[in-house]
């Protein structure tokens, strides 16, 4: 199989895409989620549905004009590129989880942060951050692997360069001839580094999707 | 600072300058066996060329054509030589996405088969060179049709087939006469339509894009096709695309499987077949109207216009579809494993004759395809399992759909055709063809 592809590209190229735009996510979205729960106005509501409404569209329904723009800005097939296009895809789900963590959080304890002459950045740090952990820690692994499992963008905007996973495994599908060996070992060879990542974070997983499930 | 240190300092500022002269080629490509094996036959090339690179980009096929496509409408300029089939070639040519392509002398392009050369060519010239052609043909079990008293000629009629069909079926066994594709897509059930409906005398469209969907000759290749699978065909065989009916064949399921002549060199391999040693070839049947059913496909590799490696490109293009490629192959793997269905002088190699039982017919297959006259009446289109404009797959795919269903049972052959020429003539009013 080696021959045939470099696989050790392929992952690093994963490995990239899907923790980059995981961070970056996270970036936008904690502050983004703080206001919307700590300080939400009358049009809060309807902005989070905005941003969920995002997803509802067929993403084939975009291809070309992001097409466009990546061939103009030169980010096709490149890491970048779709580091980008996966944090903008998945940053409504990650605003909505983390708002919905933020919420179990009492405001109180914030407000008590500031009485003590918290500065803003200092609040989300060192108050929201610490109590949250769990939360951001699942929203962290969840966008991993729906990054990290994406086909459809990882496909249409790479060739060879930043091709990750997905592309590995598609170079294996054939409609004429049954390779289904080749075919199954890139599908272990694709799925193994986040099966290992899952397996040692599993606790943290269950842990921050059950998180203020029970008061 | 020591001469050893100078020297490896000069040596690594070669190597630096030399990477960076390089030229890479990034090379789109269908999953294929005879393309994998291309891709691990490369260093022939690079060693010969050591200032040209090669970065492989390979798809499963649908997948290909989607990207592809997407990049060269786009000028997206990803890729320097594309995989590209039949289909897209001429539609391309005709947009101006393809450099035309001109080799020298020692290429020798007068030794590729004509039927395939025409099916690349648009206004005479050449826009993609064929790496393997294909067609289709019948793959019988001669044990079972020696069973059924009969002999196989080496151009039956569909009358004969279904004859034969009939009397091969032991569906207490799990033996049915015959395999044919009924999955829907416009590569798979329709590709096989398409090119048997050529056969019983009809056509997509006439000569002023009307939809021929309500003419008898539909009527009559779709009524054939439906009462011989539901009577000897196997069930579930709407959802038959190739690789079904090849795990069927292989398994000793089918008695006959009309389907792409690749399929050849997988049902008598004794690795994956368990009938290997008792397969039998015969020429896609006919209707007495002069075409047959059979299709012809070519992979074949052509220049996205607009390229900045044109000279590089051209010069891999040659390398692999040239004859001292088919020698390397035949050194490397065998000459059972050479692509097959471009080159003539291939069909008079006695080596290859020895060793591909299946050659002749897998030749005489794609000599019997006119891409450029598909049917019986005229037609203002080219291509033979296809239709060669834009809008045919997404048309290929919506009829196939109806046809499906009524192989299925879910809706009868009338309303199958009624319902494919309603949508056809929707299509090819809103796409400007008919007035």
């Amino acid at each position: 199989m080696q021959t045939r592809s470099d696989y050790g590209r392929h992952v690093m190229n994963s490995v990239v895409i899907a923790f980059g735009s995981t961070f970056l996510g996270l970036l936008i979205a904690i502050p983004a989620a703080w206001s919307m729960a700590f300080a939400p106005t009358k049009r809060t509501k309807d902005v989070l549905m905005w941003m969920l409404s995002t997803k509802m569209l067929p993403p084939v329904g975009v291809l070309l004009p992001i097409y466009l723009m990546f061939r103009d800005f030169g980010l096709l097939d490149t890491r970048t590129g779709l580091v980008v296009v996966m944090t903008l895809i998945n940053l409504p789900i990650i605003v909505w989880m983390l708002y919905t963590y933020f919420k179990e959080i009492p405001g109180d304890i914030l407000e008590a942060a500031r009485m003590d002459g918290a500065s803003l950045a200092k609040e989300i740090v060192y108050v929201l951050t610490p109590m949250a952990i769990p939360g951001i820690a699942s929203t962290l692994l969840l966008n991993i692997i729906m990054a990290w499992n994406e086909a459809f963008w990882t496909l249409n905007l790479t060739a060879a360069k930043a091709a990750p996973l997905t592309a590995f495994i598609a170079s294996y599908s054939s409609p004429e001839g049954l390779f289904w060996a080749k075919l199954s070992a890139a599908s272990t060879l694709a799925i193994a580094p986040i099966l290992i990542i899952g397996w040692f974070s599993q606790k943290q997983l269950v842990r921050g999707l059950t998180f203020g499930a029970v008061k | 600072m020591t001469i050893r240190t100078l020297f490896l300092g000069a040596c690594s500022l070669v190597a630096l300058t030399s990477l960076a002269g390089a030229e890479t080629l990034t090379i789109a490509t269908v999953n294929n066996g005879d393309m994998i094996r291309m891709q691990k036959l490369t260093g022939d090339f690079t060693k010969a060329n050591p200032d040209i690179q090669l970065e492989w980009v390979t798809m499963e096929e649908n997948v290909l054509r989607q990207k592809v496509t997407t990049d060269i409408a786009t000028k997206g300029g990803q890729y320097d030589v594309m995989t590209i089939g039949t289909y897209e070639v001429p539609i391309w040519a005709k947009q101006g996405w393809l450099m035309p392509l001109e080799f020298g002398a020692d290429y020798d392009v007068d030794d590729l088969l004509p039927a395939i050369r025409d099916g690349l060519s648009a206004d005479g010239k050449l826009f993609a060179a064929p790496f393997y052609g294909e067609s289709s043909m019948v793959m019988y079990r001669k044990d079972l049709m020696e069973k059924a008293g009969l002999t196989m000629p080496d151009a039956p009629t569909w009358d004969f087939i279904a004859d034969a069909a009939k009397k091969m079926t032991d569906k207490d066994a799990e033996v049915y006469g015959i395999c044919l594709r009924g999955k829907a897509g416009w590569g798979e059930n329709m590709a096989f339509l398409t090119a048997m409906a050529n056969s019983f005398g009809a056509r997509w469209f006439d000569e002023q894009w009307q939809p021929q969907f309500d003419g008898e000759a539909w009527k009559k290749t779709l009524t054939f096709y439906t009462d011989l699978m539901t009577e000897a065909g196997p069930p579930g065989a709407s959802s038959n695309g190739f690789n079904e009916n090849l795990a069927l064949f292989q398994t000793g399921k089918c008695g006959m499987w009309i389907d792409a002549t690749v399929a050849a060199s997988f049902v008598t391999n004794p690795k994956e077949s368990q009938v290997a040693d008792k397969v039998g070839f015969a020429l896609a049947p006919d209707a007495g109207l002069g075409k047959r059913g059979n299709w012809l496909w070519a992979w074949s590799l052509g220049i996205p216009a607009g390229s900045q490696k044109v000279e590089a490109a051209e010069k891999f293009i040659a390398w692999a579809t040239s004859k001292d490629y088919l020698e390397l192959v035949a050194a490397e793997e065998g000459w059972a494993n050479v692509p097959p269905g471009t080159r003539a002088s291939l069909y008079d190699n006695p080596k290859y004759q020895e060793a591909a039982p299946f050659a002749k017919m897998t030749l005489e297959s794609i000599k019997a395809a006119d891409p450029t006259k598909p049917t019986v009446d005229p037609v203002p289109y080219t291509g033979v399992q296809f239709v060669a404009i834009p809008e045919f797959q997404g048309i290929g795919t919506a009829v196939g759909q109806q046809f499906s269903a009524a192989l299925a049972g879910t809706m009868s052959v009338d309303q199958a055709l009624q319902s494919a020429q309603a949508l056809t003539l929707r299509e090819m009013t809103k796409a400007g063809y008919v007035k």
